[in-house]
């Protein structure tokens, strides 16, 4: 079926006995009824549309007008190299205690701010300062970037590695564990190619971004048939496919349209973070999350919150995600960060 | 004759019957699917295929069922309150079930319309 949008809304059935265009039974139509009702002729799987956009053009107008001046205001910022922040007011939940299903904001600010850099900063401070340094830990951020909040792993003198099949969350020695590839939902193998400590786990090109773990040293990319894969094999590395967000500072379009929890891999400056989403995005906006927080290259890691995933904050406690139901499949595999000994 | 929605895959066979069906909510790869007993079903598919099983499956005894938006499925034999420009929708069966869910003001306004026009 056709994507649609947030805006619409589509009836799901066979409904060919259905005539619109007769008034209902005992109902006097009116010609204005007349043509609500010739409005919404509905043959099987038709988009409903807004009865309110005939003869809505005042506020098409002012609404193109509002585009085009946010368009100005975009272009001023670019130009002038500095990030602002849009923020949009809190998402309002007055609905109880009962589960929200899509984030809106019911009452909306905008006001732009100084983009703060001093996170950014911190983490180039972080990565430098701490080089060959005997501390290995992992430091989280939290930010936000386009008014998503966003949390940043960033792992320090760790040691990073592919684990395929049940995690122990006990294991203290791994300070962070992130799903990595998908598995297919007919036979349960892993999704593209797949090599863990030199052994093929299973092959194909499913998805054109990789990670490479190769003498502890890990690379990202995008290619249909990376060296690196014959690397791994013969040296015990791993390596696995995934969706490519970001290549070379640019955003790479992704077929997926869904929202959801994003997380991926990213490298920044020669330097390896993890980013993750704390509200659902598509893939394009997180992508562009991601080109605005200045990575250079990053490759999707499993998202939604059902995906499974943990890290040890500075006291060593740990936090955990997802859904452990989820977590028992044969195949899955963690992208995960281990202490050095 | 209660109507099914059948669920499968190489592994297990999840069969719902559909009057049973309060909503259908998407998340990414997965959707969970709300009963009338308030349990709460999780399957590994997207709500795009969930929409696409309910169509091949059902066909016309699939018309109390509406897309709303990209995330969203109801049951609109269940539907109790619609407030557009609060973005509200409560669906209940007024009896021991009650959800309080969130849509687009313009998805709420049509399916508003649409009840008042053809859902008796």
């Amino acid at each position: 079926m056709a994507d649609i949008k947030d805006t619409e809304i589509r009836i799901i059935g066979d409904d060919k006995s259905f005539d619109s265009t007769r008034p209902l039974q005992g109902q006097k139509v009116t010609k204005k009824e007349e043509d609500n009702v010739s409005k919404f002729n509905i043959p099987e799987g038709r988009l409903v549309k807004n009865h309110r956009s005939y003869g809505c053009l005042k506020p098409l107008i002012v609404i193109l007008l509002l585009i085009v001046i946010l368009c100005l205001i975009l272009l001023f910022i670019r130009i002038n190299r500095s990030n602002s922040h849009v923020r949009l007011g809190n998402s309002h939940n007055d609905l109880g205690n009962y589960p929200s299903i899509l984030m809106e904001s019911t009452d909306i600010e905008s006001r732009f701010e100084d983009f703060s850099t001093q996170n950014i900063n911190h983490i180039d401070s972080v990565l430098s300062d701490n080089s060959g340094t005997e501390n290995s830990y992992c430091e989280i951020i939290e930010e936000t970037i386009n008014g998503i909040p966003i949390r940043v792993f960033l792992p320090i003198n760790l040691l990073p590695d592919l684990f395929v099949g049940k995690i122990d969350q006990n294991d203290n020695s791994i300070l962070l564990a992130l799903q990595a590839a998908d598995i297919r939902k007919d036979n349960g193998m892993i999704v593209g190619a797949c090599v863990d400590n030199g052994e093929i786990i299973s092959k194909g090109i499913a998805k054109q971004g990789y990670v490479a773990i190769i003498e502890n040293k890990i690379s990202i990319g995008v290619s249909e048939h990376s060296p690196l894969f014959e690397d791994a094999v013969e040296k015990s590395g791993d390596f696995f496919r995934q969706y490519p967000l970001v290549v070379n500072g640019e955003i790479f379009d992704n077929r997926p349209k869904n929202v959801s929890i994003r997380r991926a891999i990213c490298e920044r400056n020669g330097k390896i973070c993890i980013v993750e989403t704390l509200q659902p995005v598509s893939f394009h906006d997180f992508s562009q999350i991601l080109v605005d927080y200045h990575v250079n290259n990053a490759v999707y890691l499993v998202g939604s919150k059902y995906a499974c995933g943990f890290y040890r904050d500075e006291n060593q406690s740990l936090k955990s995600w997802g859904d452990p139901k989820f977590s028992n499949e044969k195949n899955i595999s963690y992208l995960i960060w281990r202490r050095q000994n | 004759m209660a109507t099914y929605l059948t669920i499968t895959n190489s592994k297990e066979l999840l069969r719902l019957p559909t009057e049973n069906i309060v909503y259908v909510a998407g998340s990414g790869d997965y959707s969970d699917i709300m009963m009338a007993d308030g349990k709460k079903r999780t399957v590994t598919c997207q709500l795009g295929q969930i929409e696409d099983m309910m169509r091949d499956q059902l066909k016309q005894d699939g018309r109390h069922l509406v897309r709303i938006g990209k995330s969203l499925i109801i049951n609109m034999t269940y539907l109790s309150y619609i407030n557009p420009a609060k973005k509200q929708l409560i669906l209940s069966d007024c009896r021991h079930i009650e959800f309080y869910l969130s849509a687009s003001k313009e998805a709420l306004t049509d399916l508003k319309i649409y009840f008042e026009n053809h859902v008796s």
